[in-house]
């Protein structure tokens, strides 16, 4: 009973994860394209990889064997399993180069705390997705983040959130192998359930569509399937994550950075690209590669004004539009740009929590 | 700058011109970069209008020629005649002595008249019987052509249209604009005639020489060098865009930048920029021509493949 729950609740992960591709920051790598998926849904049918990957995906006790195995079986390449492993080892003082000071310190305090706070871990357990998301987590920080925030939730009784895994699972889909030789040995050893709608063997592989065409033709089944199974989700662990996903990373990442965290790393044009992924996620607006930085600040404000909400957040993300432009390309290093940009990221992220 | 929104207050928002705030802009644009337009449109959609009022408004002498297939050189730049009084030759200026040329119907003129222009363009400067004269400053010309094939023209090779600093292609106004023009057909009239310069002509020489201090950064040479690398590349382009088609791409983002009050350029200047420095330069397989495929759509499709600078 519990294994094809658990595929089925991996095969969901997969698809909502295809479903939140688009929305990639330029400028930063994109790791999950719908070939990752489709090896990730064809790794999925091998029910020892899959357990493996669950359990890897659940970042508990294990998921450092889980990793070596994974590698033993050329799921995940040498390297990124070796990735993993350094950073599940790190240390957080260790990680801190890689990620967001100021993330790093809201999650050191956390930690530090006698009793912490659930609704911050939560709230923090938000910033990291979305900062994932957005790109500006490497898969390795972003997964050894996971594991240590999953263990604290561990310690005050909480199970892993179902977050949090689909983050972890969405970061190992862009590290595994491509074409691995274990996967060719799933296709050797079909089983029944939930691979057996996908093209196998050699003859009808032919004739049937591919794994991505499939899951294109798939892709409204799917996405229904994964509603559905979100709301059961949700209803097993009696939270109301989903909706309430937006509201906890406004107000975890209000309370996390501080403008005296915004230091010089963090210039107008930075400020700007990290302003841009809260954008991205308020709005549900992306910023495409080919659109410039007005262009992009007047989609976002049609956006406000079509949903009726967030004026505030896109009057800010405008004045930071505005500090990018000049910094960027008048060459002008504008007297206390950086603190303006810094003050007006703090007021946005604070009016992202008040719509 | 200033003299820009003055232009926009009195044509735009007065309602001389309806609809026509893009060419307005992208004709003062080629102006302060000194390059010379190619307008394409029907009859009677307001070309000459258009031409006519900037030129007051900029305090800026306003001449017209009707290309037809007669007209010799010599009318355009000019010719000596023998004044019986004197018993001396004299020189009689041609129209092409003037700050804004409007050259209608380009098309319409015999290739050696048109190279005459073109060169005349080109060079800033005439020579009638061998001897050379300096044109003004500013001098700008404004050619026509209708884009309808009619009999009896003669296309301009795509060496002549390279001179060309943009194309602009103009049409007809709404069904609202048209309503709100016939409403106002006489006002408009009169109102042309009325205007009063809003710069004087020496003020304008200095933002012409300003605008070319623009900055812009090596992000934004970089993306107008992909934008028209990108046209080579097409499917349904022949030939691409010029080295020179790059140049004007640079020029007019830099003036269109000053035009907004910037003294730097950015991406979205180029996007302005990209359709009326790259359409006429274009030359599209003539199996995408029939299809329906236009230089501008190209532009267009390369727009959205070539993505801006980053971070
Ligand atoms: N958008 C417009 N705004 C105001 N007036 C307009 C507009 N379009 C056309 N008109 C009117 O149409 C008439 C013709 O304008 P104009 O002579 O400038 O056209 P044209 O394009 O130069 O024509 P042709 O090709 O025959 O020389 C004018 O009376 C003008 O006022
Ligand atoms: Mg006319």
């Amino acid at each position: 009973m519990r294994a094809p729950l658990a595929l089925l609740a991996l095969l969901v992960l997969a698809v909502s994860a295809a479903a939140e591709t688009p929305r990639h920051t330029p400028g930063f790598p994109n790791v999950e394209t719908s070939e990752h998926l489709a090896e990730l849904l064809r790794l999925l049918q091998d029910p020892v990889v899959a357990e493996l990957l669950l359990r890897l995906a659940s970042v508990g006790p294990g998921s450092e064997e889980a990793v070596e195995e994974l590698v033993e079986k050329g799921v995940l390449g040498p390297e990124q399993g070796a990735g993993i492993l350094r950073a599940l080892n790190s240390s957080i003082d260790d990680l801190a180069g890689r990620a967001d000071p100021a993330l790093l310190e809201e999650l050191r305090g956390l930690l530090g705390s006698e009793k912490p706070d659930p609704e911050r871990l939560r709230g923090l357990l938000s910033t990291l997705l979305a900062m994932r998301e957005s790109g500006l987590l490497d898969p390795y920080t972003f997964i050894a983040l996971a594991g240590i925030l999953s263990g604290a939730l561990r310690k005050l009784g909480f199970e892993v959130p179902a977050e949090l895994s689909h983050g972890v699972l969405s970061s190992l889909s862009g590290l595994l192998s491509p074409s691995t030789s274990p996967s060719r040995g799933a296709e050797e050893r079909p089983v029944a359930g939930v691979g057996a709608g996908f093209p196998r063997s050699p003859e009808l592989g032919a004739s049937l569509p591919s794994v991505p065409t499939l899951l294109e033709t798939l892709y409204p089944a799917l996405l229904s399937i994964l509603a559905c199974s979100l709301l059961t989700l949700s209803l097993v662990y009696r939270r109301k994550r989903i909706s309430g996903l937006l509201l906890r990373l406004r107000a975890s990442l209000g309370r996390g950075l501080e403008p005296r965290t915004l230091t010089a790393g963090d210039d107008p044009v930075s400020v700007y690209w990290r302003s841009v992924g809260l954008v991205e996620r308020a709005l549900g607006v992306r910023k495409l590669d080919h659109a410039t930085h007005r262009e992009y600040l007047s989609s976002a404000t049609r956006a406000s004004a079509e949903l009726g909400k967030y004026r505030r957040t896109v009057e800010c993300f405008s004045e930071i539009t505005r500090l990018y432009e000049v910094v960027r390309f008048a060459g002008e290093s504008l007297e206390g740009a950086a603190v303006r940009a810094g003050e007006k990221f703090r007021e946005m992220v604070e009016s992202l929590g008040r719509p | 700058m200033s003299f820009v929104k003055d232009i926009r207050r009195v044509l735009v928002d007065g309602r001389i011109l309806i609809e026509k705030e893009w060419e307005i802009n992208t004709i003062v644009a080629c102006l302060l970069a000194r390059g010379h337009v190619l307008i394409e449109g029907v009859p009677g959609v307001a070309k000459t209008y258009t031409a006519k009022s900037i030129a007051r408004l900029l305090d800026l002498d306003f001449r017209r020629v009707q290309m037809t297939p007669d007209l010799l050189p010599s009318d355009i730049v000019g010719y000596y005649v023998f004044d019986q009084k004197t018993g001396e030759f004299r020189l009689r200026r041609g129209p092409i002595f003037t700050n804004i040329l409007l050259a209608d119907e380009i098309n319409r003129a015999s290739p050696r008249t048109q190279s005459a222009l073109l060169e005349a363009m080109q060079e800033r400067q005439v020579t009638i019987e061998g001897q050379t004269f300096k044109l003004e400053e500013p001098f700008m010309a404004l050619a026509t052509q209708n884009p309808i094939e009619m009999e009896g023209v003669f296309p301009l090779p795509e060496a002549q249209l390279d001179r060309f600093l943009a194309k602009i292609v103009t049409g007809y106004v709404s069904h609202k604009g048209f309503v709100e023009m016939l409403r106002r057909a006489h006002e408009i009239e009169a109102a042309i005639e009325e205007l009063k310069p809003v710069i004087p002509r020496s003020a304008l020489l200095e933002e012409m020489a300003r605008s070319t201090g623009v900055r812009v950064d090596d992000s934004i040479l970089d993306y107008i060098a992909s934008i028209v690398e990108e046209t080579r590349r097409h499917p349904a382009v022949r030939l691409g865009g010029s080295p020179r088609s790059g140049i004007a791409i640079l020029k007019l983002a830099k003036a269109w930048a000053y035009l907004d009050g910037r003294s730097y350029a950015i991406p979205d200047d180029v996007k302005a920029v990209a359709k009326p420095a790259l359409v006429h330069r274009i030359i599209l397989k003539p199996e995408y021509e029939l299809q329906g495929v236009t230089p501008e759509r190209v532009v267009d499709d390369v727009l959205t493949k070539v993505p801006v600078p980053r971070p």
